[in-house]
């Protein structure tokens, strides 16, 4: 006992003494401090590696709900609100989209401040890395200025209190510089990526095809899409339905995407799109009758032309291949199994009004809908296309003709995009008038690049968003005991004023930089 | 199983009754029996006596025992009394408020006796930091509890326990499942925006109180001014909480048996709208939206009068289906006793708790060892060992289920006769959440070790030093399964359907140690006393934890990591560590117990904060003034036995701060190419160098009294509390592209004061105590450093901080009642396209003509005020009984989610029923609209007053006559009967909702519980 207890006194004592000295100095081995940074060429892949983490991805297909060919099925929340125009500047999407670029803006200005920091063993690795940085900086740069017109231009690591006085640039200087930008990162760009999904010479050229697009600047935009032509690496996928699934990715109509693969990186495109039967959740995103009317009769025409052939009772036969690749319709296979079927008097799961979770139009986008990502929802792995050749293609067309330089090359540059393998449409009619031609070209990117978020764009540059959008939420027409029925969502208004064309800068942004003047009407 | 009864039982019938007890034998006890009869019959006699206090004042009431025999009286109104007695029995005299006496008879006839009050007790101590001292030379605002006033509700967490005990600490019982209750303890307001915990020691480190056997307090005290809590420093500005558990005692062994049973059942139970009327609701609801009435008149009938119910589901009252009444028990059995050298005490405790919805249950196992050695008059050691593993599950999915029950679960079938889950017509159903969606399991491990030691080095002196380590972790198994529901009728469709489940698994580990190593020096000079105090402290903090994910398990039974697919297999883990090294001392000094002074200072740093701002200093001083105790008192003394005056200020820390904010670090961000993952790191947040403390200033005067011999007690303190240098995430531009550092900024200042009354006396042999208190504190955010405001929403409620506005108030739309007509609307600006008449109108505020949100006003706050407890005792003979009321004063709420967001079926309460119409304009509740929210943005409509007073607890007990137990060995027998959250008077109650309640409706509700228990004394 007195052993015991002497042996109990003396580890008390020992315990007294133990000062540790690094107590207080603790040193983390979860995270890597900068200052360790910068050391190897392996570092400047690394740090490349995260910035196309703030490229778009699903919230570029997200977009569309703000157009006249999709709507938000949610009955509340922030997208609803935008729908319905009673949105702030204190909206978290306005906010997310703006803090998202710029977040993305600072890691390439912090890399380009630091890249010349790392020993290169092989140059060329180096100046890949600067050009791929370059391009998504200017992407996103592209985003904020089409959405909040006059924003900072910011291309330097920033203290709070510089970040407190920047001011906006022109939305003009700020094209300038996407334009100078993606011209340099042209330069250091390689055409093949090393890797799949690596930026390159084209990626920055067709980027910058899209902003001179956006920015109306329609030579440059032609001159910019024609070089992404004359690569040569370029091609139409064949199948327009397999497009969006699996055993197309990475194809030589990407151009630039957003890499997804499943279980480590995967994105939630299933969440958005697939019908309520294959999810047992709330559809987000869902199309409009006006995008399902707009796909035309095998025969090019329109489904309200004299000698269509279109059969209101059938109202599905015979139309544009490109309706059944991207909608779900009453009567489709559903990708688990079974049949989709929205009717209102159908009784079925999917039944348009049954529920709150059901699209309230009867139609699901099918893009993106894959049987491989049904299990597991918020788990796909597939690629998000950013830019494809089609888009490219029908650049190249739209600014063509914007610029009356009309000639053959514009008709085959869209009938290349209608006459697909699997979509196979009549070649539009030849000649038209600039104005003809400008509905042509804007019909085909409508039907084409439907649901991919540039229909967002779209309305907004050609100015007719106030037109178009404020409209009844409108779906699917059935035979209801014999009676053609139009399923309206009731009591959805929705309101696009003429300041809606560009967002509102974010309250917070206001709140602390005094410098930044708000967009007008808001 | 022997006992070995006290040896200073001096009854003369006990040792022969024991020695037969031990022996067994029939004749001996036939003998033995006639022999105490015997002595019973012939040697009584009578005693008498009064019973005064130490002023010579007789005291009525006095029960009068005899110690380990049943029988006695007690003191009349002159304070005599009269009792027959065995010759050389030993008198207990007692009664509350003083502390009781024995007295041997040894033959006398007359006893007069003179009670010692406990208010004006010397020798009671209260602990407080590093130490104990004397109730009356306090100088600070101190609250202690006893262990006792803590078991007396049966509760999960012993914080629940706290609520309303004493005044300034505010407790928030949110609810929560078995496991996993919601607790959160506030001492004098909330200090700043995050971490305003208090600090918990027990022993002397820190350790959580929530899952602590409450049997096992012996006292709970809560520091509450910085004159006390200075000390503790960096950690202290929310108060500080020390538990002291219990210890072996005395030479004897004793054994303690605490048992009970309680059936729990939700109180939480708002009607719902009847079927008829909410059909008819809906067709109004569905035509103000431009709608098609979705429920003919005829369809209305059959559905109401239909007795098929599969064929015509009820607007199901889920409350019924997926709440039942549950089991809860908790024993503990301690053992204590031990010798001169050694005493001990072993507590083990199990505690079951079912829970009240599917799938829910808890179970704590916990052993406590407590060894004092005194290895010499100069050296005491003790060691201590606490271990506890507490084993709980719940649905996955358990907020949804709870939310569901509220929302879209309308015409379902629960279960269908051949056990098919059925679905609302939204698609929902909450029973479906609570036992398809999976299950998760937890274990939760926590040990403490506890080694202490002090030696006397010289008179006065003493050297203490204690090594404490606590380490535990938490495993979580979280499964989701896979399932399919099919139609009842037609089984080739799928209503529902998983089809991947999941499994994630993670442990976690926890360590902390403690060193305290502290010199302690008492002198007095005359009447001159001085205590005096130095302490260094260090604590290391490590944390770890690994978790790992799989998919696609062969079923949903096959739960083990390694069965889900290899392509799904994901894992994560991180780990942290901090460390804290502290000097700290004190210094007391008084003159002839009449006039105090304390001074405290502790030097803290901190491994959070870098450069300059890694240590930080603490001070306190604090000061009391006992005018009883002056000459001039005199004769008031009869009045005021004890008036003290006390004032104290002092700074303390808060270094609730996330670790190597000071670092500028990279995060990893990691991409893919080609479905190859690739690293990707990025720096995301600023770094902040200059980041160091919170600090805390609180200065504090109170009063403390005690009148008429310590029947009545008051107890009264003011206090203002402003901490400056908040921890906030300052939100820096958007433009900068990082997130932002925390950084000091922004004040906040918490007025209050707080008032404790305590009586207590006896009428006869009706004893009675009860102690009163109320508390209010007014908070304020008095700088963001100009920045702000900045706004949250969560579940629909919209908070905000600004400036001059309490913490987190609601910010929302003032309403001006309900449009009445149409030219009403078009007279006024509207927030929504499409207001009609009956819908709400929001008031423009700023006269602009447009309704948006810079109309946005403050329109409340969630901080209770007049927090109060009425805690009542009464015994009578050997009954007893515990009346505990609790409320709050003021208090609100918002609950606009409550009101309407429930997408479709929405409009379910029945208070929804009183709704506007054109015919009925005077409504309570706007006109339904489906789809819509016009009516129920966040608005002061929505803010309900959730005041209210609870009866908390009652209990009542009964103790076995010690005559009839003692045949037994047993010392005490009681048994007892109680009731929690009996009965609530609140202006919710008309919304159908407890005021505690978590408006966000996704929490485990409140409980009611009924409760039969035992105590048992060996």
């Amino acid at each position: 006992m007195k052993n015991f207890l002497k042996i109990y006194a003396a580890f008390i004592a020992i315990c007294c003494c133990s000062c540790q000295k690094d107590l207080l100095n603790t040193i983390p081995n979860d995270r890597i401090t900068s200052d360790v940074f910068w050391k190897r060429e392996k570092d400047a892949v690394i740090a490349a590696n995260a910035l196309y983490t703030f490229l778009d991805s699903t919230s570029q297909l997200h977009r569309d709900v703000f157009t006249d060919i999709a709507h938000t099925n949610t009955q509340y929340g922030d997208y609803k609100a935008m729908e319905t125009g009673s949105y702030n500047a204190l909206s978290p999407v306005v906010e997310g989209e703006w803090t998202n670029d710029y977040k993305g803006i600072h890691g390439a200005n912090y890399f380009l401040e630091n890249i010349d920091k790392v020993p290169a063993t092989d140059p060329e690795v180096i100046t890949h890395l600067k050009g791929e940085v370059r391009t998504i900086r200017a992407y996103l740069y592209n985003n904020l200025v089409f959405l909040y017109g006059s924003v900072p231009l910011i291309t330097k690591s920033l203290t709070i209190e510089e970040a407190q006085n920047v001011t906006q640039t022109s939305a003009d200087e700020i094209r300038d510089f996407i334009y100078s930008e993606l011209n340099a990162a042209v330069d250091e760009l390689p055409v093949e990526a090393s890797e799949p999904g690596r930026i390159t010479k084209g990626a920055a050229l067709a980027v910058n095809a899209r902003a001179m697009l956006f920015a109306k600047r329609y030579d440059q935009a032609a001159a910019l899409a024609k070089a992404v032509m004359d690569l040569g690496v370029y091609s139409l996928y064949p199948s327009y339905k397999d497009l969006f699934s699996y055993v197309a990715e990475n194809n030589n109509e990407v151009i630039l995407d957003k890499q997804f693969v499943k279980n480590v990186y995967p994105n939630d495109v299933m969440e958005l799109f697939a019908p309520f039967s294959i999810m047992s959740n709330g559809v987000v995103m869902v199309p409009l009758k006006k995008v399902v009317d707009a796909y035309q009769m095998t025969n090019g025409k329109n489904i309200d032309e004299s000698g269509s052939g279109f059969d209101p009772f059938n109202p599905y036969a015979n139309r544009d291949p490109r309706l059944q690749y991207s909608v779900f319709v009453p009567g489709d296979q559903l990708p688990t199994g079974g049949t989709f079927d929205s009717r209102p008097n159908s009784g079925a799961v999917d039944a348009a009004g049954s529920n709150y979770q059901v699209s309230v139009t009867g139609f699901d986008v099918k893009k993106y809908v894959n049987a491989e990502d049904a299990s597991d929802l918020a788990n796909c792995g597939i690629n998000i296309i950013l830019i494809r050749y089609a888009e490219i293609l029908l650049t190249y067309a739209e600014a063509k003709i914007e610029m009356n330089d009309i000639d053959a090359s514009v008709y085959s540059a869209i009938n290349e995009v209608r006459q697909r393998a699997d979509v196979n449409m009549p070649a539009i009619a030849d000649p038209q008038t600039q104005d003809e031609l400008r509905k042509t070209v804007r019909h085909e990117r409508m039907i084409e690049l439907a649901f991919e978020g540039q229909r967002f764009f779209d309305i907004r540059r050609w100015g007719n968003a106030t037109d178009v959008l404020n409209q009844p939420i409108e779906g699917l027409t059935y035979d209801n005991g014999g009676t053609l029925t139009t399923v309206v969502q009731p009591a959805f208004v929705r309101s696009f004023l003429q300041r809606d064309y560009l967002w509102p800068i974010p309250q917070k942004e206001l709140e602390l930089n005094k410098n930044l003047t708000q967009n007008e009407g808001w | 199983m022997k006992f070995i009864l006290p040896a200073s039982s001096d009854s003369c019938c006990l040792p022969t009754f024991i020695k037969w007890m031990g022996s067994g034998k029939k004749a001996a006890y036939i003998l033995l029996l006639m022999q105490l009869l015997c002595i019973s019959a012939y040697s009584q006699n009578k005693v008498s006596g009064v019973v005064r206090d130490s002023k010579g004042e007789s005291i009525s009431g006095v029960s009068i025992k005899l110690k380990e025999v049943a029988g006695g009286t007690t003191s009349d109104q002159n304070g005599k009394y009269l009792i027959s007695i065995p010759a050389n029995a030993v008198l207990v005299f007692s009664i509350i408020g003083y502390l009781p006496q024995e007295v041997r008879v040894s033959g006398r006839t007359t006893i007069d006796v003179v009670m010692a009050s406990t208010a004006t007790s010397l020798d009671e101590v209260t602990v407080v930091g590093y130490g104990t001292q004397k109730k009356t030379s306090l100088t600070s605002a101190v609250a202690d509890i006893k262990g006792e006033e803590l078991n007396r509700r049966s509760v999960a967490d012993v914080q629940q326990s706290l609520q309303g005990l004493t005044p300034g600490v505010t407790v928030i019982d949110g609810g929560g499942g078995p496991g996993k209750s919601e607790v959160s303890i506030r001492v004098r307001g909330v200090t700043t925006l995050s971490g305003n915990d208090p600090l918990v020691i027990i022993d002397g480190i820190e350790q959580p109180l929530k899952d602590i056997d409450p049997a096992d307090i012996e006292t709970l005290t809560v520091l509450k001014d910085a004159a006390s809590t200075a000390i503790y420093g960096s950690r202290a500005a929310n108060g500080v909480v020390l538990v002291t558990t219990k210890r072996g005692k005395g030479n004897k062994l004793s054994v303690n048996l605490n048992s009970y049973f309680a059936e729990q059942k939700a109180i939480f139970h708002p009607k719902q709208i009847g079927m008829e009327d909410y059909m008819h609701l809906q067709n109004v609801a569905y035509t103000n939206a431009g709608a098609p009435a979705p429920f003919p008149e005829d369809l209305i009938q059959t559905w109401v009068t239909s007795t098929d119910r599969v064929k015509y589901p009820l607007v199901n009252d889920w409350i019924n289906v997926m709440f039942s009444p549950a089991l809860q028990q908790n024993h503990t059995l301690s053992i204590s006793g031990g010798s001169e050298k050694i005493k001990t005490l072993l507590s083990v405790n199990h505690f079951d708790q079912d829970g009240v919805i599917p799938n829910s249950h808890a179970e704590r196992n916990s052993i406590r060892l407590n060894t004092d050695f005194k290895v010499s008059n100069r050296i005491n050691l003790s060691g201590d060992f606490n271990y506890r593993i507490k084993d709980y599950r719940s649905p996955t999915r358990e907020q949804t289920a709870i939310k569901y029950m509220w929302a879209s679960s309308n015409f379902a079938v629960p279960r269908y006769p051949d056990g098919t889950y059925g679905l609302s017509s939204d698609g929902i159903s909450p029973l479906v959440e609570a036992e398809l969606r999976g299950l998760s399991h937890f274990k939760d491990n926590y040990g403490a070790v506890n080694l202490k030691g002090d030696i006397q080095l010289l008179k006065g002196l003493k050297f203490l030093t204690q090594f404490g380590l606590t380490f535990g972790g938490l495993n979580q198994k979280i499964f989701t399964n896979a399932y399919e529901i099919r139609d009842f009728y037609d089984k080739s469709i799928i209503r529902q359907q998983v089809t991947t489940n999941s499994l994630t698994e993670s442990r976690d580990y926890t360590q902390q140690s403690t060193l305290n190593n502290l010199l302690t020096y008492e002198t007095s000079l005359g009447e001159h006393a001085f205590t005096a105090l130095a302490g260094y402290s260090q604590v290391a903090f490590k944390y770890n934890t690994l978790s790992a994910t799989r998919k696609d398990f062969y079923n949903n039974e096959v739960q083990s990591i390694s069965q889900g697919s290899l392509g799904s297999r994901a894992n994560d883990g991180f780990e942290s560590a901090w460390g804290l090294r502290s000097y700290f001392g004190r210094l007391n000094y008084n003159f002839a117990e009449k006039y105090f002074v304390e001074v405290n200072a502790r030097y803290d740093g901190s491994s959070r904060f870098t450069g300059n701002n890694r240590y930080s200093f603490f001070p306190s001083v604090s000061g009391a003034w006992r005018i009883s105790k002056e000459k001039f008192w005199g004769d008031l003394s009869n009045i005021a036995d004890e008036l003290k005056i006390r004032g104290s200020w002092g700074k303390t820390g808060n270094q609730s701060v996330g670790l190597y904010s000071y670092l500028e670090t990279l995060a990893a961000l990691d991409y893919n190419f080609g479905g190859t993952p690739v690293q990707g790191l990025y720096q995301a947040t600023l770094a902040n160098k200059d980041l160091t403390w919170e600090t805390t200033t609180q200065s504090n005067i109170g009063v403390d009294a005690s009148f008429l011999n310590g029947k009545f007690g008051i107890t009264f303190d003011y206090y203002k509390k402003m901490t400056e240098g908040i921890l906030l995430s300052l939100p820096i531009p958007l433009t900068l592209g990082l997130n932002a550092p925390p950084q000091n900024a922004g004040n906040v200042e918490n007025k209050g004061w707080e008032l404790a009354i305590s009586h207590k006396s006896a009428i006869n042999n009706f004893h009675y105590g009860m102690v009163f208190n109320i508390s209010d504190v007014k908070n304020k955010i008095t700088n963001l450093a100009g920045t702000g405001p900045y706004i949250n929403n969560e579940f629909w409620v919209t908070t905000i901080q600004k400036e001059g506005l309490p913490i987190n108030s609601f910010l929302g739309y003032k309403t001006l009642g309900m449009f009445q007509s149409q030219e009403e609307v078009d007279s006024y600006p509207t927030l929504f396209p499409g207001t009609k008449p009956g819908d709400l109108k929001y008031m423009d505020v700023d006269g602009d003509g447009v309704l948006n949100s810079s109309d946005m006003i403050p329109i409340g706050s969630n901080i209770p005020h007049f927090t109060f407890g009425l805690n009542m005792n009464f015994d009578y003979m050997n009954f007893d009984m515990n009346f505990f009321l609790q409320g709050v004063g003021k208090s609100q709420a918002m609950i606009g989610e409550w009101a309407g967001n429930v997408p479709w079926q929405s409009f379910v309460m029945d208070f929804q029923k009183d709704y506007w119409t054109p015919d009925h304009t005077d409504a309570k509740y706007p006109r339904p609209e489906a789809f819509a929210d016009k009516d129920w943005v966040n608005a002061d409509f929505w803010i309900v007053n959730s005041a209210y007073l609870k009866l908390k607890n009652i209990q009542l007990g009964y103790t076995l006559p010690s005559g009839l137990t003692q045949r037994a060995k047993i010392q005490r027998l009681r048994f007892y009967i109680a009731a929690s959250n009996v009965f609530t008077i609140s202006k919710v109650n008309k919304w159908g909702f407890d005021p505690e309640f978590n408006t966000s409706l996704r929490s485990y509700p409140q409980l009611r519980l009924r409760t039969v228990g035992l105590n048992l004394t060996f």
